[in-house]
């Protein structure tokens, strides 16, 4: 028990750690920050270590049975009909609870919460049908994505500027804290039970969900004219004493309470439900589910409360006070700094990396992900300061980084596709959300720049980074596989393909 | 035994320890110069149920399945247990089991690459006293399985998710088969232990009750990790 505990305590604090030194250090030299921010700031990263410590645990014990469970029973029943109509369902409803897409969609000006959401949603519930029917029909992932991107790009020449780079933000933070664990067992149960190579087909699910979404906004702004609403900064809160501090946490609690109940409401219906007419899981197994789902909970609230509260403001006003310094080309390499860090504090990351080093049986490690993975964010959000410096357009970047990505599809081992660009969605999560965007709106805010245009789109390209840094790194494995095979010692002989029976020689004895 | 002339009699030894430490296991026990491992993921089954509904109960495990020179049966196990000591309780357990047949690639390698015996005891002809229990069951019941088998006397068990691949798969989708999901769970018992829990296990999750339960024994030559009873 002791070991369990420890684990996730270490696991935790490995990952929510590296970044708030990164955030402490700046702030006592280049960045000085009022004493109530960082107070604020390390309250909050004290809240994310046990939040995301319950949250995976949680996730676990809860979310990952039961997405299994529903999409093998789905497939078990044989009604091809009803899974695509619980497959949309299912994914209409968990969007339009995912916390991280209320996050972003609090943060647009110009679009209704509202109508952002369900757009959104729409998106995802039409795209997971569609990536049902692909592991069922055995479609070639790789034509899929091209097709979809192809599409995508297409689009864009009708969507207003100001409409793209939230497009494909939205698409990023569709998948989330609490859609990545359930759709990411979804898939990979449902390609279990499925006979033939399953370890292939078992991801991708969730890079196919987040094409829906930025489809689905792009049609949205063909016909529908944003207001001009002013963009209103992050206020920095007026703490001065630790009563203070505890107070603005408190305050959010309710908040992010009802947040992620609303968000988990869906999926415990759900749940009911399936196990009214499936009967799947035992009395022993509903326990744990129902232990998990409050752990998950928990978890969940503490995590929100405490991006909400310390790491978007400390996001911010990082962002606006180096943006507004004579040193503003510390932007970049800051970016650099911050992006490597911050994938590793990302909770969805954890359970998909953990899941991708389960179903490969050890092959590709979870060390192997979070390495490709820093890489991959590092660059991109350096990349997106670059942007918010020059204003340069965001297609510029995405373009040629998804050209790549999907010319890299027809290269590499057809697991790895499906891995990279289900990180992709997976890498732009609650942290993306809530530290990285304030970031680069507080630069752009203080460089004078359009946010509509320049800001947003970090998430886009935090999205579109591992799936063009993990495919390389699947070339390269391919190669080293390939060199390996060739390097194998040729001309053994031919004795060391004859079997040797024992029992035969016991018997002569 | 005229060792020159016949080939290396090989063994499987399989080693069960916390996840990561799977590849130490196989440093241990030779590294390259006994280049037979294979890894596989499982699951060891939780001490209680409370801790188990807590999400406490189970740890990852790495299951490594080694081929070895027969003649290190009783010694690697040995070895193995005090390197990553297994003595504790959950510590990790290392068994072999008798081969009766094998390529004849591995004991060519085996027989030049075998770490030195340095004098030590050769255990393998001492009796067998413990057995491996394997249960296969339908998903979910595992732990119906080790509720049972720890009435008899059982004091842990490993589980491994499977897939049941019959004949008869069925087609629910066109061209699309699904194989029935199942789950493995192996216990390591004393031979005295193993007719009680055996039955005790069939009677709880047998092939008559919903858990549709098959179980076979088989004879372990070499083991540590378990305490001294």
């Amino acid at each position: 028990m002791k070991k369990n505990l420890k684990e996730k305590i270490r696991e935790a604090l490995s990952s929510v750690l590296p970044i708030t030194a990164v955030v402490l250090v700046l702030s006592v030299t280049a960045v000085p920050m009022p004493i109530g921010t960082v107070l604020l700031f390390l309250t909050g990263a004290a809240l994310l270590i046990v939040g995301m410590g319950l949250f995976t645990l949680g996730a676990e014990m809860a979310m990952i049975p039961m997405g299994e469970g529903i999409s093998i029973e789905l497939t078990k029943s044989g009604r091809i009909r009803l899974a695509a109509a619980a497959c949309f369902v299912l994914g209409v409803l968990i969007t339009v609870a995912e916390p991280d897409l209320q996050v972003l969609a609090h943060q647009v000006p110009s679009i209704p919460d509202d109508v952002l959401v369900w757009t959104t949603a729409l998106g995802t519930g039409a795209f997971l049908v569609l990536a049902m029917a692909r592991v069922l029909l055995r479609k070639n992932l790789a034509w899929m994505f091209a097709a979809s991107y192809a599409l995508i790009f297409a689009l864009t020449l009708f969507a207003p500027p100001d409409f793209i780079p939230m497009a494909f933000d939205s698409g990023g933070v569709t998948t989330g804290s609490v859609t990545v664990p359930f759709l990411m067992a979804f898939g990979v149960g449902l390609a279990s039970i499925r006979g033939g190579s399953s370890q292939d087909d078992s991801f991708g699910w969730l890079g196919f969900s987040s094409v829906g979404p930025v489809m689905a906004v792009l049609v949205l702004g063909a016909w529908y004219r944003p207001s001009t609403a002013e963009y209103a900064p992050t206020p920095v809160p007026d703490v001065f004493t630790t009563r203070d501090v505890a107070r603005q946490f408190l305050a959010s609690l309710p908040a992010s309470g009802k947040k992620v109940l609303l968000a988990l409401a869906p999926i415990l219906a759900l749940l009911v439900l399936f196990q009214t007419v499936f009967r799947r899981f035992q009395k022993h197994e509903l326990i744990k589910i129902g232990v998990g789902i409050l752990y998950t909970l928990a978890g969940l609230v503490l995590f929100l409360a405490g991006v909400d509260v310390g790491f978007v403001p400390a996001g911010h006003f990082l962002g606006s006070e180096i943006g507004a310094s004579e040193h503003r080309w510390l932007l970049v390499p800051l970016g650099m700094l911050i992006g490597y860090f911050i994938v590793s504090a990302e909770p969805a990351v954890h359970l998909l990396n953990r899941q991708i080093e389960e179903v490969s049986n050890g092959a590709i490690s979870q060390k192997f992900m979070f390495r490709s993975l820093s890489a991959g964010v590092s660059v991109s959000i350096a990349l997106s300061m670059v942007r918010i410096l020059t204003g340069i357009s965001i297609l510029w970047f995405l373009i040629p980084g998804y050209a790549a990505a999907l010319a890299l599809t027809f290269f590499v081992p057809p697991i790895f596709t499906g891995i990279a660009f289900d990180s992709g969605g997976v890498a732009s999560g609650t942290m993306t959300a809530t530290f990285v965007l304030p970031f680069a709106m507080g630069a752009c805010a203080s460089l004078g720049g359009n946010v509509m245009t320049d800001a947003f789109g970090v998430v886009a390209m935090v999205a579109m980074a591992p799936v063009v840094a993990i495919q390389a790194m699947g070339l390269l494995y391919r190669r080293r596989v390939e060199r390996a095979a060739r390097e194998k010692p040729a001309g053994l002989p031919e004795a060391a393909d004859a079997i040797i029976d024992y029992e035969e020689e016991n018997s002569d004895e | 035994m005229n060792r020159e002339t016949r080939p290396e009699a090989v063994g499987l030894m399989v080693t069960i320890v916390d996840r990561g430490k799977g590849e130490r296991a196989a440093a241990v026990c030779g590294g390259r110069k006994l280049p037979f491992h294979f890894l596989c993921f499982g699951l060891g089954t939780a001490a209680s149920d409370l801790l188990d509904y807590l999400g406490l109960g189970e740890t990852k495990k790495d299951v490594v399945f080694s081929l070895i020179p027969r003649r290190e049966a009783g010694r690697l196990p040995a070895l193995l247990a005090r390197e990553l000591r297994m003595g504790a309780p959950g510590g990790g357990i290392a068994f072999t089991l008798p081969l009766s047949g094998v390529s004849g690639f591995v004991p060519m390698t085996l027989a030049g690459g075998a770490p030195d015996a340095k004098g030590e005891s050769n255990q393998m002809n001492q009796p067998a006293k413990y057995e491996l229990i394997v249960a296969v069951v339908n998903r979910g019941f595992a732990d119906r399985v080790m509720d049972a088998a720890r009435s008899a006397g059982a004091r842990g068990g490993t589980i491994l998710e499977a897939r049941g691949l019959c004949g008869d798969e069925k087609e629910k989708f066109p061209g699309v088969s699904l194989r029935e999901e199942r789950t493995i769970v192996a216990i390591l018992c004393g031979k005295e232990r193993k007719q009680a829990i055996m039955e005790a296990v069939s009677r709880a999750a047998g092939i008559r009750t919903e858990a549709e339960g098959l179980l076979f024994s088989l004879a372990v030559d070499g083991i540590a990790g378990i305490p001294e009873e």
